[in-house]
């Protein structure tokens, strides 16, 4: 993807360039599955722009699922919390349909519930 | 049930309180055009340069007229600039041009904010942003160190340079910065230490910022190149740094080589508004901030013979001592380009 010019490599970072964009466009029209997986990066991709970028770098960095996941080096499957995701997403009130409003308050909720227990 | 951090949640976050306030999901839709819209214009103005008024607004009702005689299509951003009082934006279908106006009377601004339905604007004045959604104010909460959250680029610079500070100079936990010592107790800088000082806050801010490229030794017809520019690509944004060192250096033979007091921070400050002012001459389009980082390793009694350890006394002398800038070099009093210079003590390793 590197070689290709698809991607650049800046430091730590690996940032999509115009080529890359426009390949994954024109692709991911033709495979069924991509057209699925549309639906939850244009709602990850929203939320970064809804919420700053370093604020949901460090909502995901340090949830505690994760961490316990890197600690058991368990990098195929980390025990998100559904239920508190459920419970949140309800007490919001979004609707069942809609993903932006759910990321968004995970996002929130993490960096708060990180602060508390920070 | 939801315990109390939802209920925060609610509370702290303009995009879910906005949708706890209309329950319609087509606000929420609408916000997040009108985010990556404001986004989009940050590109061009910096709001903290921006002394005037911002608003962009979106009816979706399709039904607003506003000032007519007035408006036009907006289509080329680099008309953008910190130079009108009020810049006015209405949010369009992606078929549909976007419409401005420019330096619009503040009675006309109030009556379209008024509007009681089908209404969303985000509204930036006086470094503060919120957005009104059917005459209801609901504020956009903000922690960072720059006016508006959706232009975070110095503020991101400012949080990298205060973690490089704690993390990688006070300890010289940093491998790049403790090639910088002459001894091992870090009571010495080598001979001409600033190369590898340099090197190691390029790398680090590399590694740190995101959408950056970091240039060292950048020329730019002044009397020296400036240490570090960084650039966003993301942005019309850019900061040049200006690197000094306070303390004493031995020479190449380890005997008392240069030694630099606080008049070095000083000149620092010189050379910024220097760079600061040739940037701005030569390339307009580019919003430059000028920053002065110090690198205080400043040690009491080490100067009349070589020691080869220090007390804590002597060691941390300075540690607490802030730099003393002159009336006529504080610009960052007057010049919004221009920062207030960070002073980075490194540690020695003391004896007793």
């Amino acid at each position: 993807m590197l070689l290709s010019g698809y991607f650049e490599e800046n430091g730590n970072f690996l940032t999509i360039t115009s080529r890359g964009t426009d390949e994954f466009n024109t692709f991911s029209k033709y495979f069924p599955t991509y057209i699925k997986r549309d639906t939850y990066i244009d709602a990850a991709c929203s939320t970064s722009i809804l919420i700053p970028y370093n604020d949901t770098k460090i909502a995901l960095l340090d949830d505690p699922a994760l961490k316990t996941s890197l600690i058991l080096k368990n990098d195929g499957w980390i025990s998100y919390n559904y239920e508190k995701l459920k419970e949140i997403t309800k007490a919001i009130g979004a609707p069942i349909d809609d993903l932006l409003i759910p990321a968004v308050s995970w996002i929130e909720y993490l960096l708060k519930n990180n602060d508390v227990k920070g | 049930m939801a315990d109390i951090l939802v209920e925060k949640d609610r509370n702290d976050n303009y995009f879910l309180e906005i949708f706890s306030f209309t329950k319609e999901i087509q606000y929420v839709n609408e916000t997040r055009k009108i985010v990556e819209f404001v986004k989009n214009i940050y590109r061009y103005i910096e709001p903290s340069h921006f002394k005037g008024k911002i608003i962009v607004f979106s009816d979706l009702s399709d039904e607003i007229i506003f000032s007519p005689e007035q408006k036009e299509d907006f289509y080329d951003k680099s008309i953008l600039s910190d130079h009108y009082r009020t810049l006015i934006f209405q949010t369009k279908p992606p078929s549909t041009l976007p419409l401005i106006w420019k330096n619009i009377e503040n009675n006309k601004i109030d009556e379209l904010l008024e509007k009681e339905d089908n209404f969303i604007a985000y509204v930036y004045e006086d470094e503060q942003e919120y957005f009104i959604v059917n005459n209801q104010k609901i504020d956009i909460i903000n922690k960072f160190s720059c006016p508006s959250i959706f232009a975070s680029q110095y503020h991101d610079l400012d949080e990298a340079l205060l973690h490089y500070k704690k993390n990688r100079i006070k300890n010289t936990s940093c491998v790049l910065f403790k090639n910088c010592w002459g001894d091992d107790k870090r009571i010495y800088l080598k001979n001409k230490p600033e190369d590898c000082m340099q090197q190691s806050l390029e790398k680090f801010l590399a590694d740190r910022i995101r959408g950056v490229y970091i240039k060292r030794e950048y020329n730019m017809d002044a009397s020296k190149p400036v240490d570090v520019r960084v650039f966003w690509r993301e942005a019309n944004r850019a900061a040049l740094i200006e690197l000094k060192w306070l303390g004493q250096s031995l020479q190449s033979d380890s005997s008392i080589g240069t030694s630099y007091s606080n008049v070095r921070a000083n000149e620092g400050m010189s050379q910024i508004k220097e760079y600061i002012d040739l940037e701005n001459s030569d390339s307009s389009e580019i919003i430059t901030k000028g920053y002065l980082v110090v690198i205080d390793c400043r040690r009491k009694n080490i100067k009349s013979s070589k020691v080869s350890s220090i007390s804590r006394v002597n060691g941390f002398h300075y540690a607490g001592k802030e730099l003393e800038i002159n009336e006529d070099k504080m610009y960052w009093k007057t010049f919004p380009n221009i920062e207030k210079p960070y002073r980075m003590f490194a540690e020695p390793i003391c004896e007793v």
